[in-house]
């Protein structure tokens, strides 16, 4: 006799409580979707008998944050339901915008050789336009600016040399982000974790994860890029780097989590090895390995978002960890409420509206708290942020490497 | 990562001992597995007596309540609650005291079936009407009922005292209030709540002085131990998989309390729908101070609590037990 309930992403686990609903960012802010539970468990019986009942323009109404799995009670992998049924049952081969959307890294590489214009372009009104007319990408976006020296260019100028000294050594999985957008964020990550005493190092192949590639349905691309990433990862590993760490919530996610059920990527020996730096940072601290010196007088007020990622990841316990221990910082921990924007979403001219409307509650709570900084993990979230709140949005790793006298807890670590 | 105190289960037992403690000075983490029982909260906190301590730790996390007295349910009938919500309809009396209603019929609202509602209203000798959200406005009724949904809050917000909510279908926006605020106040006094996390793995200790439990595991936080000095066992029961079932028995899954379900299995249910179910007296099995029986020996520092002891507790027996745990830790 069988005793256990086994199915696909747990989907006789649903119990049709609907809760899940109430969490769902889009269905509680337009009445076009019909929401989680009946695009995920729902349909999905219904979907497994004929592929008529897939319903495209529905599904695609799904942002993929993942806050109905964090909600669901049972374990019923709801969002995966809804992103396997696209990417198994949809007719329809991505667009222009869906594929310049979704090639982060090749729009990163040719927009870092021409910064200035491209962020002079991308800024421009008239290109704006042109963008939301041609290929539907809306106007009122604010783009991401394209930093001029790419953040392995500068690692390969400046850190590279100096990483050999220490004796403990990690690889860093930057993201297309760092390198293209804010390669400040990468420094702050090579400054922390040098004056902890840990050397990084890059993977001698880095792709984009292709979280973009698969919410634009490019499976195929998607998973010849996660291979060469899990390949570089696991040759660092036996090269003898202690871990893998990352700056983003949603790359990690994507990488642990989604390689092996939407790929097929096998990454079981990879996976333990690979975290986001607040989590290595934040055991380092609770096993007492680090020494920590503060910056004399430092004082700053920041609010801290999960990241829909980071909230279906479950770390937001340790950046958390590592925030309260900080002297002079006042924290105020947001209520969870998705931003809007879920990566290339509420770039789409369809979505615009639907996206300011979702992020509207946290942008007023963002507001309330009076914080100069917002805190979060999560790149696409910084943009949102910024372009729909006053304050700027910084990764926890930059405000450790803000409140941290560098040099000192360098000397302290090694000795 | 070390605490004094780790909780499993961010329901309202899980979260109200926890900000008694994190106030005592613990250091404590909720370990919360996906939503709980508060999404089907009526308004009101169920149980004979309030509790003046429960009250206050309640207002001080924002939550207004009114002590005592009747709520009126979805289908019109008053039922004794120990706390309601401020702002939902709320009776000291067994009876109406009113004697005019108006129900506000909200545009593609279906949770709450306002003619059944009229009708028993009606029987009870009440006037009641029904009216659009543009005609609260002028409306001459006592009492004017909103369905406690997004847009039913949306009036209460716009019109304050004059309407009064009512509890409608789930997911309870109540609920959701109850345990925002709850989650916002335990992380604000320096508590760690982990959200949709699930213990998979638990060490139990044994030695001459007797059984305790060592640390926890879950399945994000990977090989990351997390160790306390108590553990507070709040995870629920069938619904919430605080226990769990299948053809042949019933067992609590993270550490493998005793409970005292029958052998017989059949003795689970009854075949009557409407009686007394035998499977909502399931639960785990403590000794006389409270401590978890694991194969018949008491756990040292392993404490259930909530519906983990049987899904028929009212609010009120679980948050008295949370807080007696909380103080005595
Ligand atoms: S929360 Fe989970 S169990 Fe409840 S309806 Fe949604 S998928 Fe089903
Ligand atoms: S992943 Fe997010 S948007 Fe999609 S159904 Fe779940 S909660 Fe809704």
């Amino acid at each position: 006799m069988q005793t256990e309930s086994k199915s696909p992403l747990e989907l006789e686990q649903c119990l049709k409580c609907s809760i899940c609903t109430a969490v769902c960012p889009v269905m509680n802010n337009t009445d076009a979707y019909p929401g989680p539970k009946q695009c995920g468990p729902d349909a999905e019986r219904y979907r497994m008998k004929d592929i008529r009942f897939f319903d495209e323009s529905a599904l695609k109404k799904c942002l993929n944050c993942k806050r109905c799995e964090v909600a669901c009670p049972h374990g019923v992998k709801v969002a995966e339901l809804i992103q396997t049924a696209r990417r198994d049952m949809s007719q329809h081969g991505p667009g222009l915008r869906e594929i310049m959307l979704a090639n982060t890294d090749i729009m990163g590489s040719l927009a870092t050789l021409v910064a200035p214009i491209a962020n002079f372009a991308t800024g421009l009104q008239l290109s704006k336009e042109v963008l939301h007319a041609t290929v539907g990408i809306d106007h009122r976006r604010t783009f991401p600016k394209y930093a001029g020296t790419k953040f392995e260019t500068w690692y390969h100028r400046h850190a590279a040399q100096n990483q050999g000294q220490f004796k403990h050594q990690v690889a860093y999985f930057h993201g297309c982000y760092v390198n293209f957008n804010y390669p400040k964020l990468g420094q702050d990550l090579v400054h922390v974790m040098n004056a902890f005493g840990y050397g990084v190092q890059l993977l001698e192949k880095e792709k984009c994860c292709g979280v973009a590639l698969m919410a634009n349905n490019m499976y195929n691309q998607a998973k010849k890029q996660g291979q060469v990433n899990i390949d570089s990862m696991r040759k660092a590993l036996q090269g003898g780097v202690e871990t893998i760490v990352t700056t983003s919530s949603s790359c990690t996610l994507n990488m642990r989590e989604d390689y092996p059920t939407m790929l097929g990527i096998d990454q079981k020996d990879v996976k333990e090895h690979l975290g986001l730096a607040v989590r290595f940072i934040s055991r380092l601290l609770d096993e007492g390995n680090v020494k920590l010196v503060w910056k004399e007088g430092f004082k700053k007020h920041v609010c801290y978002h999960t990241a829909c990622h980071m909230a279906r990841l479950g770390w937001n316990v340790y950046t958390l960890n590592i925030l309260r221990q900080i002297p002079g910082l006042e924290l105020d921990i947001l209520e969870q409420n998705c931003c809007g924007i879920s990566g290339t979403y509420g770039f789409k001219k369809e979505n615009y509206e639907l996206s300011q409307k979702i992020g509207s509650t946290l942008f007023n709570d963002i507001e309330a708290t009076n914080a100069e900084a917002v805190v979060t993990e999560c790149e696409t979230c910084k943009w949102q942020i910024e372009m729909s709140t006053s304050l700027p949005v910084i990764n926890p790793i930059s405000l450790l490497a803000e409140a941290l006298d560098l040099e000192a807890t360098q000397k302290a670590n090694i000795r | 990562m070390k605490y004094n105190t780790v909780i499993i289960g961010g329901g309202l037992t899980g979260l109200v001992s926890g900000i008694q403690l994190q106030e005592q000075g613990q250091r404590v983490c909720i370990i919360s597995f996906g939503q709980t029982l508060l999404h089907f909260s009526s308004g009101s906190f169920s149980g004979e007596e309030s509790n003046t301590d429960v009250q206050a730790l309640l207002k001080n996390a924002g939550i207004a309540t009114v002590a005592g007295g009747y709520r009126l349910t979805p289908l019109g009938e008053l039922r004794p609650a120990a706390l309601t919500l401020e702002g939902y309809y709320h009776s000291e009396t067994a009876e109406l005291k009113e004697k005019s209603f108006a129900i506000v019929r909200l545009p593609k609202y279906l949770g709450l079936p306002i003619e059944f509602l009229q009708d028993t209203l009606t029987a009870q000798g009440r006037e009641v009407s029904i009216i659009t959200p543009d005609e609260v406005v002028g409306c001459p009724a006592e009492v004017i009922l909103v369905p406690a949904c997004k847009a039913g809050y949306d009036l209460k917000k716009t019109y304050g005292k004059r309407v009064s909510l009512i509890a409608a279908l789930p997911p309870s926006i109540p609920g959701q209030h109850i345990h925002a605020k709850l989650q916002q106040y335990f992380q604000k006094i320096g508590g760690t709540y982990i959200n949709g996390d699930k213990v998979v793995r638990s060490t139990l200790q044994t030695d001459e002085k007797g059984v305790r439990v060592q640390s926890v595991e879950t399945q994000n936080l990977g090989d990351e131990l997390i160790v306390a000095d108590h553990y507070i066992l709040a995870s629920g029961s069938f619904q919430s998989e605080g226990l769990q079932s299948n053809y042949d028995h019933v067992w609590e899954p993270v550490f493998g309390v005793d409970t005292n379900a029958p052998e017989d299995r059949t003795a689970w249910t009854a075949l009557d729908f409407f009686e007394d179910q035998p499977y909502q007296h399931i639960g785990v099995l403590t000794d006389e101070a409270g401590h978890a029986l694991v194969e018949g020996r008491p756990v040292s520092n392993l404490y259930p609590a909530g519906h983990i002891l049987g899904a028929l507790r009212t609010d009120i027996q679980n948050l008295n037990d949370a807080l007696r745990i909380a103080k005595n830790l």
